[in-house]
């Protein structure tokens, strides 16, 4: 493909009659012609207005008020696992080591740090990073939170986290290990995760969450060169609600009351971490939850 | 700005009438399922309108979208399935028989058919609204809450994977 603008503007309809004259000369128009013109051939089903407005009427009067209320015990149980092995690992980290550096960044705040080996990583709001005087020798360190990585080429690289690690030799990827997510995303290179019994290699492009029951789902998404946080925008796919709220009182120092809400659903979509009022909005008003803000705190109802 | 139009009944059915199919085949393309797409398109209307003091007219339709996408993900959580890629979705779409459809018109959709299969969602995705739906990238944008860099960026893949595809089943 060579010229992306003139094929945005002919799939967008905007070309001028001169500037399609000259474009149907070109080898992009040749290549793509047929798939353009046949994909637009493909006819998806419809539905027929008034029958689905009657359909929608007859919705509306048979709902009832009941609301089902719905909570896996797995998931908590789950949670609760990945809990209490967090806190073992604070634990032990505190008997056991006495000789680390720690990196970490508070409420409202992103932070670049360079590693003694020259490695680069920033963090993401409330996250820490540890790593023993001994790094350069054996590059090793442990991530509480977000973080992205700009490794430099070398010899191993290991990130672990209570939930799972990752293993590289010189790359880009973003690592986020928070209460209710693990997700890692590969940049660049190739990137080794570990979580339980399971085990995958990621590449340019690639990127894996750990789900509730506890496997890795890939998510792939070319269309991003680097996490949309290190340009102030919180962005989720498909993750828990709860992990959701707990990004924004990372991004904006608040409390968020969410006791009368089911936050155990999925959510996808995203906010700015500049505009407060804007990013409660972008993601309450989809699902429909009113807001209320008292003193610090945002209390959430349905 | 204006809050009451979406409460009036008249006027909510005739935003109803303008958007009902927009909805049904944005969730289609998703869930290639055509009770499922229903079901979820109009359980985004009924929260529109338990709602339709909250949403102004012009913010409506691009929170319907959102509803709806946010309904099906919650849907597909609901039944633990792990989206599975390989897919036989052309049986869903309608085909439609036109006399001008020659016999090497028709090869070459069965295999565009194929090779969309290969795409990522979001590919396929942003593929089919855009040209079967003829939106612009800038609606599609809008639609899937990401940027029209992004979309251009799908686009362009999905047309070089579609080329290459085909080319395969040569």
């Amino acid at each position: 493909m060579k010229d992306i603008k003139n094929i945005s503007k002919w799939l967008n309809n905007e070309m001028t009659e001169d500037e399609f004259l000259a474009f149907q000369k070109t080898d992009d128009y040749t290549l793509y012609k047929d798939i353009v013109e046949e994909g637009s051939k493909i006819k998806l089903a419809s539905v027929n207005e008034d029958a689905a407005l009657k359909d929608f009427k007859a919705r509306i009067q048979s709902k009832t008020k009941k609301k089902s209320k719905v909570i896996s015990i797995n998931t908590r149980f789950a949670f609760k696992i990945a809990a209490s092995i967090a806190a073992l690992f604070a634990i032990s980290y505190f008997i056991l080591n006495t000789n680390k550096i720690t990196l970490e960044t508070n409420f409202a705040e992103n932070k670049s740090f360079t590693l003694p080996d020259e490695s680069n990583v920033i963090l993401n709001a409330v996250s820490t990073i540890t790593y023993k005087k001994s790094f350069i020798k054996n590059r090793e360190l442990e991530l509480d939170g977000e973080a992205y990585f700009s490794v430099k080429k070398g010899s191993s690289f290991t990130v672990n986290t209570s939930q799972g690690s990752v293993q590289v030799l010189g790359t880009k990827f973003n690592l986020k290990n928070r209460k209710k997510a693990f997700n890692v995303f590969c940049y660049e290179g190739r990137v080794e995760v570990k979580a339980g019994s399971n085990k995958i290699i990621l590449t340019k492009g690639e990127g894996v969450k750990l789900t509730e029951n506890n496997t890795l789902l890939k998510i792939d998404d070319t269309t991003i060169n680097e996490p949309l946080w290190l340009q102030n925008e919180s962005y989720f796919n498909e993750e828990i609600y709860a992990e959701v709220l707990a990004e924004l009182e990372r991004q904006f120092n608040v409390k968020v009351n969410s006791k009368a809400i089911n936050t155990n659903i999925l959510f996808t979509g995203g906010f700015r971490n500049n505009n407060l009022e804007a990013a409660i909005k972008s993601i309450t008003l989809p699902l429909n939850i009113n807001y209320r803000i008292k003193d610090n705190e945002i209390i959430l109802s349905k | 700005m204006d809050f009451t139009n979406l409460c009036d009944e008249k006027q909510f059915d005739i935003f109803y009438k303008q958007q009902i199919n927009n909805v049904f085949r944005f969730i289609l393309i998703k869930s290639k399922d055509n009770n499922e797409a229903l079901d979820i398109a109009q359980e985004a209307f009924i929260k529109i309108w338990e709602n339709c003091n909250k949403f102004d007219l012009s913010k409506a339709k691009s929170y319907l979208f959102s509803i709806a996408s946010n309904l099906f993900l919650n849907v597909k959580k609901h039944q633990k399935v792990v989206r599975n890629y390989e897919n036989n979705s052309t049986e869903l779409y309608i085909e439609t028989e036109t006399p001008e459809d020659t016999l090497r018109g028709k090869e070459f959709k069965t295999k565009l058919e194929k090779a969309l299969n290969d795409l990522t969602d979001g590919q396929r995705e942003v593929f089919l609204l855009n040209r079967v739906e003829g939106k612009k990238y800038r609606e599609i944008a809008e639609m899937l809450n990401i940027s029209v860099k992004a979309v251009e960026k799908r686009m362009s893949q999905a047309l070089v994977t579609l080329r290459s595809k085909i080319e395969e089943l040569k």
